[in-house]
């Protein structure tokens, strides 16, 4: 067995096998990423069953749903996955060596974080809010308010060297962070593992493969609803809930036209969709000085298509997880769900004054389906329980996703 | 799109490997191109003595008025005139519809249905459960963009056995059978979540949304309603109450050179577009009492209180041969 191997199960004891097994399947051409002589039938155990490290079981996935689409130039494997992982929640994946993706993204909030928009590792303010990432692969496109993004690989260059504004702020540190990794054994090992064709697999391009891998990977379907809906346990959701669904489905309310199929959100795509759906919506949040317009720097959709009806346009987000991942709207200038609930009630949001100083409720681009109800108390309860049955808790804490270098 | 193309092409692909393996067939055949014709007429009819099914293309066009539909004009929304009863200027944010029961009408005045050439996309014959094809004439740009996609389908293709055909019959909306399919795990183009609502209601048949310029949006959705299901996240287990699947009977048409039209203007002719007079903004087929959707089924032929055809849906004036 490679002295690599046997480096990285000493330097992270609680590591999962499969982890373990990169540095095999590093060496599967006899030679190690130091250029060690390897044996590479060394045969791989994971809870006494074989693991191929080069593949990717989309086991959280229930039986009968569909799994992710995955693009071709960028297929999963464990290794992929598990690099994408290490890479996630390593602060020497910035400029200045201060923060992660895991700074915005953290696993007990469902990778969002839990404040209105995050601060780059400059000091920067960033243009909206941290997304959750709970089911992030099951998105068409990506971010809040770009259609151009089918592709997680594409979108996560953003963080990582968007200028305007800075968040890891690799830009003008290329060599410097590209250098950190290229000079640890470990990652040696662990990139050579992941991109086996690769003869210098220590690129950005392949970090942002294994980081769109592990967010790929970050799958949710063990809340109440999921467990009531596709799992036949007909216990996990309350009473209250079960009626909150009904309200969600119904047209009175018309959250459904928009959040309406199991991702919770029109802006879907899976390994059997044809259609290309993006689902982009003005939900009457602002309409700043009765022109429609939403503050900058979140103009909408009309950022990128130049179409005035497309202000105040954003993407149609996955519902799952939304009780922990408050607070909302791409600005996260709603503090509650209590209070979403209340916009939505209303058909739209009235800032009564200041800069932003407008009736969302005449939004001219504003959905036909932000139309305005009205909730009985208990309805509102019921509304409230629905959502929060939506919470999968077993994700907040599974191992698999979370902070290789606290284990 | 290139994803698209993709599908299409495995979709081929695997259609013609299992021909191709049966033309290669067993010892017995004598190779000639006419025997292997005949032998492929068996396996599909499995009546020895049937001559080989023709292929059929329905071919449709959706009009607003006396023009044709477009969501775009020249990079904006194209803007239609005079359209309702309160004359209104709109454009259109969605056009898309399923039909379904289609049968040719041969000069005896059988019924012969359509094998649909199952493409993995716009059409999905079933092996009991009958077929659905999806037309839909937006293609995603202007308003279109919100709920649609590039892809557009004006025709249906399929095969029928030969004979006299003089007419056409089918249905607009999705057989129940396959309605209440769970999105997430249907066939396309069952799968598509602007067209469905959810398990208990189905699909939307046809979602036809027109926009006022200056004004509010005004959807027509045409769907099931009244289904017994234990929730909206159920099936029901038997048909709803108000199925509200139009029959259009087209007569004195050929498949080889008409074209049908469908005339957005027509659907609302009796609409006021400028006010919403029921709970949803247009007529969105849900509700005891829909008073949008009052004077717009009849055009379909259809009364919205019954869910049912008025007189086999013969005083429809949306559909027709184009001259």
């Amino acid at each position: 067995m490679g002295t690599t191997l046997i480096a990285l199960g000493q330097q992270h004891k609680l590591l999962l096998l499969v982890a373990a097994t990169l540095s095999v399947a590093a060496c599967g051409d006899n030679v190690g990423p130091m250029g060690e002589v390897v044996d590479a039938s060394i045969p791989v155990e994971f809870d006494a069953e074989p693991v191929d490290p080069n593949i990717f079981v989309w086991d959280m996935v229930p039986e009968g749903l569909p799994k992710p689409f995955v693009p071709e130039e960028n297929p999963m494997t464990y290794t992929k996955v598990e690099l994408g992982r290490y890479l996630f929640y390593d602060e020497q994946l910035s400029g200045n060596g201060t923060q992660s993706c895991s700074s915005c993204h953290k696993q007990e909030l469902a990778f969002a974080d839990g404040i209105a928009r995050p601060t780059g590792s400059t000091g920067e303010l960033v243009g909206r809010n941290s997304l959750g990432l709970m089911n992030a692969a099951y998105h068409t496109t990506f971010t809040w308010m770009n259609p151009e993004f089918h592709d997680l690989r594409t979108q996560i260059q953003v963080p990582l060297f968007g200028e305007f504004p800075i968040e890891l702020g690799i830009s003008g540190n290329d060599v410097e962070v590209l250098t950190r990794f290229s000079t640890d054994p470990d990652y040696i090992a662990r990139f050579a593992a992941a991109f086996p064709e690769d003869e210098d697999p220590i690129t950005f391009g392949n970090i942002a493969k294994a980081l769109a891998s592990f967010v790929r990977s970050m799958v949710s379907f063990d809340s109440p609803h999921d467990r009531h809906t596709y799992k036949g346990d007909t216990t996990a959701m309350s009473e209250s809930a079960l009626r909150g669904q009904e309200l969600f489905f119904e047209e009175r309310i018309d959250c459904h036209h928009c959040h309406g199929n199991f991702h919770f959100s029109l802006n879907l795509r899976h390994e059997n969709t044809v259609f290309i759906e993006t689902g982009f919506a003005n939900n009457g949040l602002y309409n700043v000085n009765n022109t429609g317009s939403y503050p900058a720097p979140s103009e909408g959709l009309v950022a990128i298509t130049k179409r005035v009806q497309d202000r105040g346009k954003m993407r149609t987000s996955s519902l799952r997880n939304v009780a922990i991942t408050g607070p909302y709207m791409h600005d996260g200038s709603i503090q509650t769900l209590e209070e979403v609930i209340d916009m939505y009630e209303r058909g739209g949001r009235f800032v009564e004054s200041g800069p932003n100083f407008g009736d969302g409720r005449d939004n001219p681009f504003k959905s036909e389906f932000v139309h305005g109800f009205v909730l009985t108390e208990d309805e509102r309860a019921d509304m409230l329980a629905f959502l929060e049955s939506l919470t999968d808790e077993s994700f907040l804490v599974d191992p698999k996703f979370s902070n290789p270098f606290e284990q | 799109m290139s994803i698209f193309k993709n599908r299409i092409f495995l979709t081929s692909l695997g259609l013609a490997l299992p021909l191709s393996l049966a033309a290669c067939g067993g010892d017995d055949d004598d190779g000639t191109p006419a025997a292997d014709a005949a032998q492929a007429a068996d396996a599909a009819t499995g009546d020895p003595d049937a001559a080989a099914d023709v292929s059929v293309s329905l071919d449709f066009a959706a009009m607003v008025g006396p023009e044709v539909f477009a969501c775009s004009d020249g990079g904006n929304a194209k803007v239609y005139n005079n359209i309702g009863t309160a004359n209104s200027d709109v454009s259109f944010k969605d056009f898309r519809l399923y039909v379904s029961n289609i049968r040719l009408i041969d000069d005896a005045d059988n019924e012969v249905s359509l094998t649909l050439n199952n493409d993995g996309a716009f059409q999905l014959q079933t092996e009991s459960d009958g077929h659905v094809a999806l037309l839909d004439f937006e293609d995603g740009t202007a308003n279109c963009s919100e709920t649609g996609n590039a892809n557009l389908n004006t025709s249906v293709t399929g095969t029928v056995p030969p004979g006299n055909y003089t007419g056409l019959v089918f249905e607009v909306g999705v057989p129940f059978a396959i309605n209440h399919l769970d999105v997430a795990t249907a066939d396309s183009p069952l799968n598509i979540s602007a067209l469905y609502w959810a398990w208990a209601i189905g699909h939307k048949f046809a979602r036809i949304d027109y926009t006022v310029v200056d004004g509010a949006v005004w959807n027509f959705h045409l769907g099931s309603i009244g289904c017994a299901t234990e929730g909206m996240t159920s099936p029901p287990t038997e048909e709803c109450s108000k199925p509200n699947r139009p029959t259009i009977r087209i007569e004195n048409f050929s498949h080889e050179t008409d074209v049908i039209e469908l005339d957005a203007a027509a659907i609302v002719a009796d609409s006021d577009l400028t006010t919403n007079a029921g709970m949803t903004p247009g007529c969105m087929s849900f509700g005891p009492d829909e008073p949008d959707c009052t004077p717009l089924f009849p055009n379909l032929g259809l009364d919205y209180g019954t869910g049912a055809c008025t007189n086999d849906c013969s005083g429809q004036s949306v559909f027709s041969i184009a001259d």
